[in-house]
């Protein structure tokens, strides 16, 4: 079911009061987040449920089995065994038939004709590679010592599948969440205006400004990029960069609300991205759960930044074209991660740069903006061949900012508020939003509950009827 | 215990206030009633765009008397004002002018620009009893439901070389003909014809279907005969309202879908199309099974391309097109449009399509 429902809102609430009734009875309450969980996720399709439990088992089982080897050895056949089966997983179900298909026509480029007798075809399960990254998350964090309770099953099936994070992440980290399965909830801990908050924004963000930013200016620009004016496609890609932004941390931003709202803390996903000076500060603010990830279990493995600057690159390449290839099995994913990891290479020489000139640059305030624009625009051409159906349509869309510049006259003050919105809103300081919270927290709760409520009927009257699925609910 | 009870703003600490678990409750039980007391109607809407069944009717029975109760209580009232304050603010900001997909139509446009026909003049024209204005030569609308959103591209680059060409795409997701309560097409689909006044109209219904439906206080079955025969009059009731704009239609069968069970039931809608175009003059029905499909019309995700590369044709879920799947159907929706378009000059082709009346 997705957020902006009342199936969801009827869920959560039935959720939140069971949930907060069992608070004195910790196993109840665990097994009864995890049932709902587990119908949370039946509800979009049962049929992958045995996938879900069977990652969780084996992430569990290895885990619970790491805390009692001693041997050295035996744990890195435990830890190995468990990884590889769990991306295996991901492997049969996300990347076979793009191996296969890769390989037929690397071949018949060659001019060898192969067909295999049958293509590896499954439907993708949803949310799968999320729930798969917990599961290597629980494994590796056990492996390292970072998970100091011991490991209990209804615990790590729990953190698997909780049902705020289990499609579309944030992606927890199983040393930080499993602490937080092991004694109940305080309701002294609640921050309740500040959860409410984060659900009624995320659904402002996704309902007003992601959906009418994707009818009325991307999905036209990116259908027929070649149809329309230079200036009208660089505002279709400025549009999906906002687009994406508020679509999925509008999602995140309702996950972390309602986790908070059942006691629990979820890690903070993005932190105004397009505001970022350089692609490495991009990436510590756009989808921190995944990029956090991916430095610590696998750039890091590969050898981090310790082997050298040629190794370094080398390892920042592979952890990108990997990430890019997380979000689905294709080139324009590969090659957005490629670009990524080609655009970190080149930021860490400029950085490292042992150029006066360069640093004094570097230094300068007036270098603040430029950088910032840099790096936006160069954001920006990753979004066009991560939103881009294939290679050639990426680059139909770049070739079409070449077309003559002209305003038509579909450009609406609505269109340029919501890409105002969704590209500038983030760049209000925390500071703004804390003191517009600290003024809504001194009134009495029940009117606090109205004034949500009628943010809700605004967001409700304002959005399209119906709801366009999160775009990260595909990966 | 002592800690469950703090100061709601504790002294010398931040001024971030402490909830207690009954503060939390307070804010969601107002939270709630509010928007009970002053959004009986998007409750309603809400109950009706459910899937036919026992969970609606126990929705329904629930709503409907609150609905009716806050009305004669004008707590509806509230809402309806905010409503035309947004139509009004949506206009003043030209964001809002009516259905969504009329307000989407300027976007999906190529070729020629649009004919000068002002909307409420056209609205005037399909109340009047008059006959209908005659069609735009030029104009080709694209109607359907998430099929579309793939294939309405795929057709406008296909026929973008023609500049006489000026098409005009309409698509909504989760939409279809099964369930007019919850998105009613024929209504949208007779502004465009009344709008933009289209020489030919494609159509690519029924993916969203095969369901239950809820008609004279009876819940008819998918598949039954008393289904089958309402499907099939309301098919035939929007390719006769085409018809009579003067618009030659092209309806697309269903392609292939990789669940067996959705597959027959998409297979039995196609069966209901192909009768129905066989009953109106000027409707062409086209199956894409054979487009799409592989050499005996079932489900392929890839087929052989140029050179003999592996080609995705169909989405990871089994039931959309993907990009080169969509071009394949395109190439035979531009084939039909450019026959009718331009007759003499694809008289010496062969016939594109099948069935073709």
């Amino acid at each position: 079911m997705l957020f902006p429902t009342a199936d969801y809102a009827l869920f959560f609430l039935a959720a939140f009061a069971v949930a907060w009734g069992l608070r004195s009875r910790l196993g109840a309450h665990k097994l009864f987040l995890l049932g709902a969980s587990y119908a949370f996720y039946a509800h979009w399709d049962w049929r992958f449920l045995p996938l879900l439990l069977g990652v969780s088992l084996v992430a569990f089982g290895v885990a619970w089995a790491l805390q009692r080897a001693a041997s050295p050895g035996a744990r890195k056949a435990l830890l190995s065994t468990g990884i590889v089966v769990s991306l295996g997983t991901l492997a049969v179900f996300k990347y076979a038939t793009f191996a296969v298909t890769s390989l037929v026509n690397v071949l018949a480029a060659a001019g060898v004709s192969w067909t295999p007798s049958r293509l590896p075809e499954y439907a993708l399960p949803v949310g799968v590679s999320f729930f798969v990254f917990h599961g290597v998350s629980l494994m590796m964090d056990v492996h390292r010592g970072k998970v100091t309770v011991p490991v209990r099953a209804l615990d790590a099936l729990l953190y698997v599948a909780f049902f705020p994070q289990l499609v579309a992440g944030p992606i927890l980290r199983a040393s930080s969440f499993l602490p937080q399965l092991a004694r109940p909830p305080e309701p002294v801990h609640l921050e309740v205006s500040r959860a409410v908050e984060l659900v009624v924004l995320g659904l402002a963000k996704k309902v007003l400004v992601a959906n009418y930013l994707a009818t009325r200016l991307v999905d036209p620009i990116f259908e027929a990029p070649l149809g329309h004016s230079g200036l009208e496609v660089l505002l279709g890609i400025y549009g999906y960069a906002a687009q994406i932004y508020c679509d999925f941390s509008g999602y995140t931003d309702v996950a972390i609300g309602s986790a908070l709202l059942l006691g629990y803390r979820f890690p903070e996903n993005f932190d105004a991205p397009y505001t970022a000076t350089s692609l490495q500060d991009f990436w510590r603010r756009w989808h921190i759960s995944l990029s956090s990830w991916l430095r610590d279990y696998l750039f890091i493995p590969l050898g981090g930044s310790r082997g050298g600057r040629a190794r370094t690159l080398a390892n920042l390449a592979v952890t990108m074209v990997l990430g890019g290839l997380w979000h689905g099995a294709a080139w324009t994913f590969v090659i957005w991660g490629a670009l990524h990891g080609a655009g970190l290479a080149v930021h860490r020489l400029w950085s490292g740069s042992a150029s006066p000139a360069i640093q004094r640059l570097r230094a300068a305030p007036g270098w603040r903006l430029p950088a910032q624009l840099l790096t936006f625009h160069f954001v920006c051409l990753g979004w066009v061949f991560f939103r881009a159906t294939s290679l050639a349509h990426g680059l139909d869309v770049l070739a079409a900012l070449a077309h003559p510049w002209s305003v038509g006259t579909w450009l609406t003050p609505a269109l340029l508020l919501a890409l105002a919105v969704g590209l500038l809103g983030q760049a209000v300081p925390g500071t703004v939003r804390g003191a517009a919270r600290a003024v809504l927290e001194r009134l009495p709760v029940a009117v606090q509950g109205v004034a949500f409520a009628l943010a809700v009927l605004v967001i409700e009257v304002l959005g399209p009827s119906g709801v366009a699925p999160f775009i990260y609910f595909q990966f | 215990m002592s800690h469950e009870q703090p100061q709601p703003f504790p002294p010398g600490g931040p001024r971030r206030r402490v909830y207690r678990l009954r503060d939390a409750a307070l804010l969601l039980v107002s939270f709630g009633l509010t928007l009970l007391l002053l959004d009986a109607e998007g409750l309603h809407s809400w109950a009706t765009r459910m899937d036919v069944g026992p969970a609606q009717d126990l929705w329904l029975a629930l709503v409907e008397p609150w609905r009716e109760t806050a009305a004669a209580a004008g707590l509806t009232e509230p809402r309806r004002m905010a409503l035309d304050a947004a139509d009004r603010l949506g206009a003043a900001l030209g964001g809002a002018q009516g259905t969504e997909e009329l307000l989407a139509r300027g976007w999906n446009v190529v070729g020629s620009p649009p004919a000068p026909l002002g909307a409420a003049a056209a609205r005037e024209d399909s109340a009047a009893p008059t006959p209908p204005p005659p069609p735009d030569q030029t104009a080709v609308l694209l109607v359907g439901d998430s099929l579309m959103v793939t294939l309405a591209p795929a057709v406008t680059r296909a026929v973008a070389d023609d500049g006489s060409v000026r098409v005009v795409a309409a698509h909504r997701s989760a939409t279809g003909l099964s369930r007019p309560d919850v998105y009613d097409w024929p209504a949208v689909v007779g502004s465009f014809l009344a709008i933009d006044r289209p020489r030919l109209v494609v159509c690519a219904f029924g993916g969203n279907d095969a369901q239950d439906v809820r008609h004279e206080g009876k819940v008819l079955a998918f598949g039954s005969a008393a289904w089958d025969a309402l499907y099939a009059a309301r098919v035939r009731a929007m390719m006769t309202a085409m018809r009579a704009s003067g618009a030659e239609v092209l309806w697309l069968g269903l392609p292939p879908m990789r669940p067996a069970r959705f597959d027959a039931r998409m297979r039995h809608l196609d069966a209901l199309f192909e009768a129905e175009a066989a009953r109106v003059e000027g409707v062409t029905y086209v199956p894409t099974s054979t487009v799409v499909g592989d050499a005996s019309g079932r489900f392929a995700g890839f087929l052989r391309g140029p050179g003999g590369k592996l080609v995705r044709v169909r989405h990871d879920d089994g039931i959309h097109y993907a990009e080169h799947g969509a071009q394949l159907v395109a190439a035979r929706v531009e084939a039909w449009i450019e026959a009718k378009l331009h007759p003499v000059a694809q008289a010496g082709k062969a016939a594109p399509a099948p069935h073709d009346r």
